[in-house]
């Protein structure tokens, strides 16, 4: 299952229901600040980063993470595409 | 010093140092002279809605400057701010809003939806707003806001300015499920300040971090503190809290003398190791209270930072900031070292004390009594709560903290733990009562017991609940913490969880707590062996 084609398009959907599947982390909408609503407090940042490497196969480096890379749904997809 | 009054000292400083940087936040910086101005004419707009003094005022403000303009302009319309936590459920807020009972609410587009949840639950007094543009979709009554404060006089109001009043109401987690307000008043804070300025040596240009949320305690002494002084408040953004690196970075970039946090949060520096050898070359002081430090994490820092003077504090809300403190004289020799909490700070006193609030002898285990300036008029209009907490004894007025401790031969107190089932996690002051009460309000449900379980290390507590479902209702730890969550605060929610036919009773028919703990520390353990 966790073997994902490279140049496939990370699906928003997907992301945004494994993040309440496996986080239960419920947003509104693929482009909910994460950040400015509080939803994202530092251990659930740390579960969601390793939630992101073991699905998708990408590593993180959390000294070269940037704020805007799990800003909102929407952006998470983008990082993970970035990094695949 | 002329005045005990908070805002006072502060309009002191002003004259003093107007053109010096009093408080920044990201790009946003105040001079003393712009924060003594916004604040006063916040303060007239105040008084100019009806407000009286002693009347409450909620804030619904993120941690930005303004909500350091509508504290002090709380103030000196001889008003009490109640702070409020803008990431708890509403319901839980709305207890806050019916027992604080405010004339107005002072809110920031961030708090919108909150107020929007809160008004089908409670009635809310008028809202000033930091821009009304912001409030369009809002269907509650606007009464004003900061764009309008322009045209208002700058010059402060005047008033009796009675420094026993309340200057905040700081609402902490109750055990009957029900936050408790902690009545806070200008003397309590202002005696404080007269110990710690001076000890910490916070002078004009100090800069200093502002690390802790506004609706907690330790934040009035990084505000007040620097304020009285004329250093300069770096508040911190909360969002530095999710990435350690960019924490670090504040730190340094900043250059700040001083740093005040919970214990917790120099954990999570240290788990991520990104503290170099000599780093933060301008740091002089680091302080923690809040709760115990890991030997672990405070020898990571101390061996790392060797310029720099590490103090432990300790005191609950209800003695205001702080009553006692020790400055490490030297980095623990072990982990297994624990730290003591030292002695009391000037003005403040500290026993430990049997159940008949006598003195045990140095050495023997009691309870942690406190007296002196910090203490607490007592918990907002709720004269039993009050009258159980702070007691008399010896003549004196001395608040019943609940924590266990004893003094040493060398005359230093140590903390031993709690007499009661409340925790700290992450620094938030959390009683388990109060999950197990919002639990226990739900149908699902035939029983449930919340534990906390020392987990070592790092990490402090972990929030365990077990609980006996009521048969065919689908109910799992998932559906459980979607539910919960509209009832507590995302820091109380329980991180373990077990479904028991029954749970543990004793011989009296009591929930067996050390039963359930053993439970959930076998499933950890369990999990850890995976």
């Amino acid at each position: 299952m966790s073997e994902i084609v490279a140049e496939q398009t990370v699906r928003v959907a997907d992301v945004q229901s494994l993040l309440e599947r496996e986080l239960n982390l419920t947003v509104a909408s693929p482009d909910t600040d994460l950040i400015e609503t509080g939803l994202l407090d530092s251990l659930l940042l740390v579960d969601l980063i390793m939630l992101i490497e073991s699905n998708y196969g990408v590593s993180v480096d959390i000294t070269q993470l940037e704020f805007t890379d799990f800003q909102s749904v929407e952006n998470i997809c983008k990082f993970i595409e970035r990094n695949s | 010093m002329t005045s005990n009054c908070l805002h006072i000292r502060v309009a002191e400083q002003v004259a003093r140092t107007p053109d010096a940087t009093a408080v920044s936040m990201g790009d946003a910086h105040l001079t003393y002279a712009q924060l003594e101005a916004q604040a006063n004419q916040l303060a007239r707009a105040i008084r100019e809605l009806g407000c009286q003094a002693g009347d409450r005022i909620c804030l619904f403000l993120p941690k930005r400057v303004e909500a350091i303009v509508a504290m002090l302009a709380t103030l000196k319309a001889e008003c009490v701010y109640v702070p409020v936590d803008l990431d708890s459920p509403a319901t839980r807020v709305a207890h806050v809003v019916q027992r604080a009972r405010p004339m107005l609410i002072i809110a920031q587009a961030r708090a919108l939806r909150l107020l929007s949840d809160l008004r089908a639950i409670t009635d809310l007094p008028p809202v000033f707003v930091t821009d009304r543009a912001e409030f369009d979709a809002f269907e509650g009554e606007v009464a004003g806001d900061f764009g309008s404060l322009a045209s208002l006089e700058d010059t402060p109001l005047s008033g009796a300015h009675d420094s026993t009043r309340p200057a905040h109401l700081l609402f902490t987690s109750g055990s009957t499920g029900v936050p408790k307000g902690v009545v806070i008043a200008h003397d309590n804070v202002a005696g404080f300040l007269d110990w710690a300025c001076d000890y910490f040596a916070i002078d004009e240009g100090t800069r200093t971090s502002g690390h802790p949320p506004l609706h907690f305690d330790l934040s009035t002494f990084d505000i007040y503190g620097a304020l009285t002084r004329g250093a300069h408040l770096h508040l911190v953004p909360p969002e530095m809290n999710l990435l350690a690196p960019k924490l670090a970075d504040f730190i340094r970039q900043n250059e700040l003398d001083q740093w005040f946090s919970v214990p917790s949060t120099l954990t999570f520096l240290a788990n991520f190791d990104v503290v170099e050898q000599g780093d933060f070359p301008t740091l002089k002081r680091l302080l923690w209270c809040g709760e115990v430090i890991p030997t672990a994490t405070l020898m990571y820092w101390m061996e790392r930072l060797p310029h720099v003077a590490f103090t432990n504090l300790y005191g609950p809300t209800e003695a205001t900031i702080a009553s006692s403190y020790y400055t490490m004289p030297a980095p623990p020799a072990s982990n297994l070292e624990t730290i003591p909490i030292g002695k009391p700070c000037a003005g403040e006193d500290l026993f430990v004390l049997d159940e008949a609030l006598s003195e045990v002898p140095d050495g023997e285990t009691g309870e942690l009594f406190i007296g002196g300036k910090g203490l607490s008029p007592g918990y907002w209009e709720d004269e039993q709560k009050t009258a159980q907490a702070f007691v008399q004894a010896n003549g004196k007025r001395i608040y019943r903290t609940g924590d266990l401790g004893h003094r040493a031969s060398d005359g230093l107190f140590h903390y031993l733990g709690r007499t009661d089932s409340q925790i700290k996690n992450r620094g938030y002051r959390i009683e388990l009562g109060e999950i197990e009460v919002a639990l226990g309000s739900l149908d699902d449900l035939m029983e449930a017991a919340v534990v906390g379980v020392e987990v070592g290390g790092f990490e402090g507590t972990a929030i365990c609940a077990a609980y006996v479902a009521e048969a065919d209702r689908g109910v799992s730890p998932q559906t459980l913490r979607k539910t919960l969550s509209n009832l507590v605060p995302r820091y109380m929610l329980p991180g373990q969880w077990v479904e028991l036919d029954a749970l543990p009773k004793n011989a009296n028919g009591k929930i067996d707590r050390p039963a359930l703990r053993r439970v959930f520390e076998q499933r950890m353990a369990a999990e850890g062996n995976e």
